[in-house]
């Protein structure tokens, strides 16, 4: 068992007592704090979503190709709810134009989750997932002939219990994402499939917080945005060719309208580093609260209440 | 499996004309982190959807924590989205209301707010 696999068991041991509280809504709502889902990473929660689409036009990386991501949708389906937590899988698929390099579906992506722990009065949540991207289920430029295997973790954290004399900065919120990526394969065709840290965190605040519990918004418009800048990384830690362990990643400054059954994010792509690309792209998403359009179907856990 | 709803289905069910979701606060009066000149003898509170009122709990208390308000929450007639809640406030000072909220189709919210009474 590698160190990073030990720190993550030492940790969820840690603070999965410290969580196990209360049994958070099925979506990603915390005490006073919804956490809404964000374009870069996910959120903390686990709920009956469907995101569609998700469009992007990613800055030109090193090598001057260029992405596009078109019909990008992601699924995500409550199971049951334990006596702790809720148990939800998602399904993850899209398509992919690189310029040059083709085209082709992205493979199916599904992630088994375990969370919506949640510590009410500091807006603290958690959430431990497992994604799999299969074989053989991508087509053209994107076809992979094996598995990737990608343990997750996602932690959000709303400001809400800060002193009153801060209550101004209590809408802001924290998430935060850490994952590996392990190729099912170590080689393929003479070229070495890397093991890969990733993650992320958000910046996020939010006016319908504010507006609820800080101060009257009068604008019926402002009052439902959550201005949030994302970043994100991803460093090969194993099993790269010399010179290619790389730090990449991006920052993603823009905003989400949340409304009752919806949202809608914006944010630009902005390269990390020189080895990011060069340019600014742009990523937008329409997400769907199923449990909130669809309670008594597709909004609620497939078994049980 | 490579679901894509049609651009009608989707206009479709984000306009349903009963909309089912988790209730959030919009406004209150006296209003969330208002100033209000002369003691108010009730509490009203207007959300995003409509409430299960029975089930909902309201709480407001002034600064030494002892609660102002006169019994359990009651419906708004006419206006399923709204609950108030009558006050026994007599003079001046900065009241917390600590609520939650049962929508229709089930959902639970809570929040927190002050406002400030000045004679």
């Amino acid at each position: 068992m590698d160190a990073l696999s030990r720190g993550c068991i030492i940790a969820s041991t840690l603070i999965l007592p410290v969580f196990v509280i209360s049994k958070a809504d099925a979506h990603a709502v915390c005490g006073d704090r919804i956490f809404p889902a964000t374009l870069g990473i996910n959120d903390p929660g686990v709920g009956d979503e469907l995101s569609v689409p998700t469009l992007s036009y990613q800055p030109s990386n090193a090598n001057d190709q260029q992405e596009f991501d078109v019909g990008a949708f992601s699924w995500s389906k409550t199971l049951f709810s334990p006596t702790v937590g809720t148990v939800g899988v998602t399904f993850s698929d899209g398509a992919t134009w690189l310029h040059p390099g083709g085209s082709g579906w992205d493979p199916l992506s599904t992630e088994l989750q375990w969370g919506n722990f949640c510590a009410p009065e500091h807006e603290a949540m958690i959430t431990f997932g497992f994604n799999v991207s299969w074989a053989n289920t991508g087509t053209g430029s994107q076809s992979q002939p094996f598995n990737t295997y990608q343990p997750v973790i996602d932690v959000g954290k709303g400001f809400g219990d800060l002193p009153d004399s801060f209550r101004s900065l209590r809408p802001l919120a924290t998430t935060f994402e850490l994952s590996e990526t392990f190729p099912g394969e170590s080689v393929t065709q003479g070229i070495q499939n890397s093991t890969n840290l990733n993650g992320g965190f958000t910046i996020q605040y939010s006016l319908p917080y504010y507006n609820s519990q800080v101060a009257a918004i009068g604008n019926g418009f402002l009052r439902h945005l959550i201005p949030i800048t994302e970043f994100t990384f991803s460093k090969p830690i194993a099993n790269f060719a010399p010179g290619t362990n790389v730090t990449t990643g991006t920052v993603q400054p823009g905003v989400i309208y949340l409304g009752d059954t919806y949202q809608v994010g914006v944010e630009a792509i902005l390269p990390l580093n020189g080895a990011s690309g060069h340019g600014v792209g742009v990523i937008a998403s329409l997400d769907l609260y199923l449990d909130d359009l669809l309670p008594g179907t597709l909004g609620k856990p497939l078994f049980g209440s | 499996m490579k679901l894509l709803p049609s651009a009608a289905c989707l206009f479709a069910l984000l306009s349903a004309s009963q909309a089912l979701a988790h209730a959030f606060l919009v406004k209150a009066a006296p209003g969330v982190g208002s100033t209000v000149g002369t003691p108010p003898t009730n509490l009203l509170m207007t959300y995003t959807e409509g409430l299960e009122v029975p089930f909902c709990g309201v709480t407001v208390t002034d600064a030494s924590g002892a609660t102002v308000q006169k019994g359990k929450p009651q419906a708004v007639p006419g206006h399923s989205d709204e609950m108030s809640v009558p006050l026994n406030i007599t003079g001046p000072g900065t009241f917390t209301v600590a609520w939650h909220a049962v929508s229709v189709d089930t959902h639970h919210t809570q929040g927190s707010f002050k406002f400030t009474v000045s004679q």
